[in-house]
């Protein structure tokens, strides 16, 4: 098991936010179905680090934002599918952890739901973050259940007073029960309640404040919720305070009548790698994440979509004389 | 509204077997009291809609979403029940189900973990019980080989640290079954139904008629498998499979309850061997 200061790919970490987040570059999300590819270039990249050891010449260090032979700079992993107690999906997160950083992204922590925090719940999360050290954690702004009962879905809180103080002190139970602070996921939504009294942005930014924990900024649901509930996504990108960012995701979505729904089933589309841009102008350098769930492509095409988030994060990092060009 | 109530309702809408508008419906219908249009009044109340969908239709994206998400997860739990009821069946099993047995854990992993006991015992699947009898019983080996996917990890025992012992201390080498492995009685001829049924194959000319079966279904090289068992060793394995395990002397005590004194060292030796094959124990 790593060490908890162990950096696996021996990649120094770039930069640290307030919160001491380390800055990963760009990864995607671990899936079922590229476990074999992942594990083949891990082995690849661990010859490749063997040969270049024993050969009397070194060669070339991987350059700083050059992906390894994984493609990737991180995984994360979906904290509920590997809070079991053994078997295929243990041995290959180990195997992952030791090529690579991991962040942890909970779908069903129920920050926000009405019944009690689950405890058996938060217990496994710390067994799995004390199994694969996680960079960092994270989970939704929503609630997934009530009643002792789930609906599996990301559902969205009104944007009240209540809520705010709610779902803070809950984040701050959530932080001292696990001994770190987690960044909560802006969900896309679909319907939206009479009694709102924050728009989206204020509302996250509330609860970021008072519960003193982070965001993972999904500039895709930002773009879905835009549209779905008419307001200015650029807007909603320009009040994000630089340093709360632990992370971005970003997705493909698609169209339900006049409803864009997050499939996580598409290429990440052209106004959302704007938005991206627009995102990463404001807030520096961010970890970055593309989530591919349904419809799953080859590894080799999601990595296509990694690579242009790291063109973006790349090009941000230069020097502003560089991007422009200057001699 | 408070939160919790909010809560409360969009929970009992999202769950509604018949989607959100036939649940505002019902629930006038239930309380005969109130003006028709109170449920909708209250909804429209708590959620926008506009021009481009209203409040109802907005909802009724969650609500599908509930149900397709907890089908596809049944389906990819039980491929073999799937097959043999047809997709149709499979279909309005799940339907019963979600209603009856909500999901109550944070995991999708364990939604359909109820499945097999709401098929044998509860009245609203006595429909499906009258054509397939055997459907709870597939389903219990389908969420068993599940279970022993991921189960927790033990050192499994080998037959390489085995022969390094000298033969006078065999009798006391102590068999625990790992926490991977399960045994299972079953009225009806499940494994027969499962082979065909697995691999996409009529199911028509298995003979499904009560026939007592034993199972064993275990974790090996990483994946579920299971095989048909004896009533002998059945039995041995449950003295393996108790807290304490069982010494290869009691083991030996056993199968001569079985076979009689002079053969029991053969079919104790036999079964030790299976099991070490099979990777069924655990090192002490």
């Amino acid at each position: 098991m790593p060490s908890a200061a162990a950096n696996p790919i021996d990649r120094p970490a770039m930069h640290l936010n307030p919160f001491e987040i380390p800055y990963l570059g760009v990864g995607v999300g671990l899936r079922t179905a590229h476990y074999a590819d992942v594990l083949e270039r891990g082995q690849h990249e661990k010859r490749e680090k063997r040969e270049n050891t024993s050969s009397p010449v070194p060669r070339e260090p991987l350059a700083a934002g050059s992906p390894s032979q994984l493609g990737v700079d991180w995984f994360e992993l979906l904290s509920e599918n590997y809070m079991v107690d053994g078997g295929r999906p243990l041995r290959i997160i180990e195997e992952v952890r030791a090529l690579t950083p991991v962040a942890l992204h909970g779908v069903s922590l129920n920050i926000g739901s009405t019944d009690p925090l689950d405890a058996d719940y938060l217990n496994a999360l710390d067994t799995l973050i004390r199994r694969v050290d996680p960079s960092w954690i994270s989970d939704h702004l929503c609630w997934t259940g009530v009643g002792g009962r789930n609906l599996h879905d990301l559902l969205p809180l009104p944007y009240t007073e209540e809520a705010i103080h709610h779902v803070a002190q809950r984040v701050r139970q959530v932080q001292e029960r696990l001994g770190r602070r987690i960044a909560l996921e802006n969900v896309s939504s679909y319907v939206a309640y009479h009694e709102d009294a924050f728009n989206e942005w204020d509302f996250l930014l509330a609860i970021v404040e008072e519960a003193d924990c982070g965001i993972l900024l999904d500039v895709n649901n930002i773009f879905v919720s835009a549209h779905n509930h008419s307001f200015d996504a650029a807007k909603y990108i320009d009040s994000i305070p630089p340093g709360r960012v632990f992370q971005i995701h970003l997705a493909g979505h698609s169209r339900s009548d006049e409803i864009l729904i997050d499939t996580h089933d598409h290429p990440v589309c052209d106004e959302v790698w704007t938005l991206y841009e627009r995102a990463i102008a404001r807030l520096g350098p961010v970890s970055t994440l593309i989530e591919w769930d349904d419809q799953i492509p080859t590894y080799a095409r999601l990595l296509e979509e990694a690579d242009k988030a790291r063109l973006i994060l790349d090009r941000a990092a230069r020097p502003a004389e560089d991007r422009h060009g200057a001699a | 509204m408070a939160l919790r109530d909010t809560q409360l309702a969009i929970d009992r809408w999202l769950r509604a077997p018949e989607g959100v508008a036939k649940a505002l419906l019902d629930e006038d219908a239930a309380h005969p009291e109130t003006a028709p249009g109170t449920a909708a009044q209250t909804l429209s109340e708590m959620l926008r809609g506009d021009a481009a969908l209203d409040s109802v239709r907005r909802l009724e994206i969650y609500a599908n979403a509930y149900f397709q998400r907890i089908f596809g997860v049944l389906q990819s739990d039980y491929p073999a029940l799937e097959f043999a009821l047809g997709t149709d069946l499979f279909y309005d099993l799940v339907t019963s189900y979600v209603l009856v047995e909500p999901s109550r854990h944070p995991s999708l992993r364990y939604a359909g973990a109820r499945l097999a006991r709401f098929l044998i015992e509860h009245e609203a699947a006595g429909g499906i019980r009258a054509r397939a009898p055997w459907a709870g019983e597939l389903a219990h080996l389908e969420w068993t080989r599940s279970e022993v996917f991921d189960a927790p990890e033990s050192e499994v025992l080998s037959q390489a640290a085995l022969a390094t012992l000298a033969p006078e201390s065999f009798g006391a080498i102590h068999l625990q079954l790992g926490p991977w492995v399960r045994r299972g009685a079953y009225a009806c001829p499940v494994a027969d139904l499962w082979r065909p049924a697995i691999r996409g194959e009529s199911i028509e000319d298995i003979e499904t008629g009560p026939r007592p079966t034993r199972l064993l279904i275990w974790r090996k090289l990483e994946e579920p498998v299971h095989r048909i068992l004896d009533e002998g060793e059945d039995l041995a394995l449950a003295l393996a499979q108790a807290p304490d395990g069982i010494r290869f002397d009691a083991l030996c005590e056993f199968a001569a309850t079985r076979v009689g004194e002079d053969d029991a060292p053969t079919l104790a030796a036999g079964w030790l061997a299976q099991w070490l094959g099979d990777g069924l124990l655990q090192a002490p």
